[in-house]
């Protein structure tokens, strides 16, 4: 075949890494920008924002707080979301559509009207805003996404595995604990570190739900309405690397998805 | 066998009726198999054999009807209580399992010591030929390498009753004769009871003591796999089993156990007995039919005169259809073609072949 056919869709395919990555990139090379001022050229080479970042003691307590609230998201999140993912990939009640698209309804809500309302529903039901409704609310945001990744894999499970489980003398739990929960397991994994991921950089939930505390985004947030100091991007720096090396994690799990879907 | 004797019975189905919404998929089935028999179900899709295999199994129980094994009731156990294992139909290998934990999981599921488990693995993989391949992943695994890990998995844990649910449909047709023959060497060798489920004719022949013919839900006959292909109790199964045609025809008399017939406009001597100018109808095995009979060997019994109307050479058989005064009528003979469309030639049978099916046959 030509490989002249391909040359159009190489130049797009940088095109549009350069559009995604470009701002990226740009915010990293300010980073580790001498002056404070966000002008090109470059005028040298300095670590001191990450210094003066990881200098400031409310780094260390709110990155304590994010970790904390997304380590316990993460376990609330993976255990409802992938219980909710059997009773929508498996459950035939009457019904079945509507509990769906309630339990979806987070996605798809903008996450400020999701924020203001859990705040208005945490008060009316007497809840004292705090690192309780914090995670409660995160997880409410987060569970339809480890549902999803579940569920994919739940779709192609093939439930003669259980049927053999269960005929070789394996009771009811032992089938899920040795079969079916390993068999999901990287749907599952893929699940936890998504909440995980959406805990850790989520900015209105905590903001509207909680007190007395800051994430790292509400500090950062709060860091940057008297003009963008450049430890920010330091922060941004840091967050992206994380994610990064979280996706490689997903990746591939993500690519066997994909792969088996093109084959089917 | 004597009728005073204990019955060695196994596995006992008692009238069992299974219905999904209006469709009747198992039909007051009644079958007693023995203990150490290999009994085959036999029949096309939708003929329920594999609903009853699975209701044995435990997946769900019958709507009507009793099935016991060694005497006691089985429905409505769960299937991890019922001492039956299946080796089910594509294997349903657990994926993220090697072939010593899949081979191994009922033990563990039982608790067993691990010691005692790996060295009872390691005997089953013997047994079926995987010595060496305990630590094997199941994508690195042929199909007949495959059907070898389901087969030691259900055996390992030693049921009572070994369920196959089309053992070997998935495979190609070589490694199929050669497992058709293991298989069935091996549960002899164990000695334990077998059910096998199967759409194949040759693998039901190969593989099993008794076979049952399933039809439609019910059972049409079941028997040795000579009874069923000499003596057929239904149309069904002279059909379904070996290539054939049913005729009808008149008999003009009978004497004991066997009848004249008009068929086709000629007579001739079959088995079974039936009243003088009843109708009545008879299998004509192809293997059976004999043409141009001064080239036939063995005792022949003349018949009529026919027209070659088609023929299929396949290399090792040749295959003719004749119409023989309006009724078609296959042949098969071993080797090369002898005639040729449109030919005519002497129809023979070879004597004690053709047999009356239905009509009052008083078996």
């Amino acid at each position: 075949m030509s490989t002249s056919r391909h040359i159009p869709l190489k130049l797009w395919t940088v095109l549009m890494l350069g559009f995604s990555l470009g701002p990226l990139a740009t915010i990293a090379a300010f980073s580790f920008n001498q002056s404070r001022f966000y002008a090109f050229p470059i005028t040298g080479w300095t670590f001191k924002w990450y210094e003066q970042l990881f200098a400031d003691s409310r780094i260390g307590e709110a990155l304590i707080d994010s970790i904390v609230i997304a380590l316990a998201v993460t376990v609330l999140a993976t255990a409802l979301g992938t219980s909710f993912a059997f009773i929508v990939a498996r459950a035939r009640h009457r019904g079945h559509r509507i509990v769906r698209v309630v339990g979806f309804l987070p996605l798809v809500t903008p996450v400020l009207i999701l924020a203001a309302g859990l705040q208005v529903g945490f008060v009316a039901l007497d809840l004292p805003l705090g690192y309780g409704t914090v995670i409660l609310g995160h997880t409410i945001y987060t569970t339809p996404y480890v549902v999803l990744t579940v569920v994919a894999q739940l779709y192609r499970y093939d439930v003669r595995l259980d049927a053999a489980a269960r005929d070789l003398g394996a009771n009811a739990a032992q089938t899920l604990r040795y079969v079916t929960l390993p068999i999901l397991m990287p749907g599952i994994r893929s699940g936890a570190i998504l909440a995980f991921l959406l805990s850790f950089n989520e900015w209105a939930v905590a903001f509207f739900t909680g007190r007395g505390f800051n994430t790292l985004p509400m500090l950062i947030y709060s860091m940057q309405r008297v003009g963008l100091p450049p430890t920010v991007l330091a922060y941004s720096c840091l967050t992206v690397a994380l994610v990064l090396i979280l996706v490689f994690l997903i990746l591939p799990f993500a690519t066997r998805m994909t792969g088996a879907s093109r084959r089917t | 066998m004597t009728q005073a004797a204990p019955s060695p019975c196994k596995l006992e189905f008692r009238a069992v009726t299974k219905r999904y919404g209006s469709v009747v998929a198992v039909d007051d089935v009644s079958l007693r198999v023995d203990k150490g028999e290999v009994i085959a179900l036999l029949g096309p899709s939708g003929s329920g054999k594999t609903t009853l295999l699975a209701m044995t199994g435990g997946q769900f129980a019958p709507d009507q009807g009793d099935i016991l094994i060694d005497g006691r009731s089985i429905v409505g156990l769960p299937p991890n209580r019922i001492d039956a294992a299946t080796v089910f139909q594509d294997y349903a290998l657990f994926p993220h399992l090697t072939v010593a934990e899949n081979v191994g999981f009922g033990l563990y599921m039982r608790r067993m010591r691990r010691d005692a488990i790996a060295q009872r693995v390691a005997h089953m993989l013997e047994l079926v030929g995987l010595s060496g391949l305990g630590g094997r992943k199941m994508n690195e695994l042929s199909g007949g390498q495959s059907q070898r890990v389901a087969t030691a998995r259900a055996l390992v844990v030693e049921p009572s009753v070994l369920l196959m649910d089309e053992p070997l449909s998935a495979l190609d047709r070589e490694i199929r004769k050669r497992l058709q023959d293991e298989l069935s060497d091996l549960v002899r060798n164990i000695g334990v009871t077998t059910v096998i489920v199967t759409h194949d004719q040759e693998e039901a022949f190969a593989m099993a003591d008794r076979i049952a013919v399933m039809c439609e839900g019910r059972i049409d006959q079941v028997g040795t796999p000579e009874t069923l292909y000499r003596q057929p109790a239904t149309p069904f199964v002279a059909t379904f089993l070996g290539s054939g045609v049913l005729v009808e025809g008149e008999v003009v008399e009978t004497v004991t156990g066997s009848s004249s017939v008009m068929l086709a406009g000629a007579r001739l001597l079959c088995r079974g007995e039936a009243p003088a100018g009843s109708k009545v109808t008879v299998l004509v095995r192809a293997e059976d039919v004999i043409l141009d009979p001064a080239h036939g060997a063995g005792e022949v019994e003349p018949w009529s005169e026919g027209r070659i109307v088609r023929v299929v050479d396949s290399g090792e058989v040749t295959r003719y259809t004749i119409d023989l005064a309006g009724t078609r009528i296959a042949s098969m003979e071993l080797g090369l073609r002898r005639f040729v469309t449109g030919q005519s030639v002497a129809v023979a049978v070879r004597a004690g072949g053709p047999v009356i099916v239905t009509g009052d046959t008083g078996a």
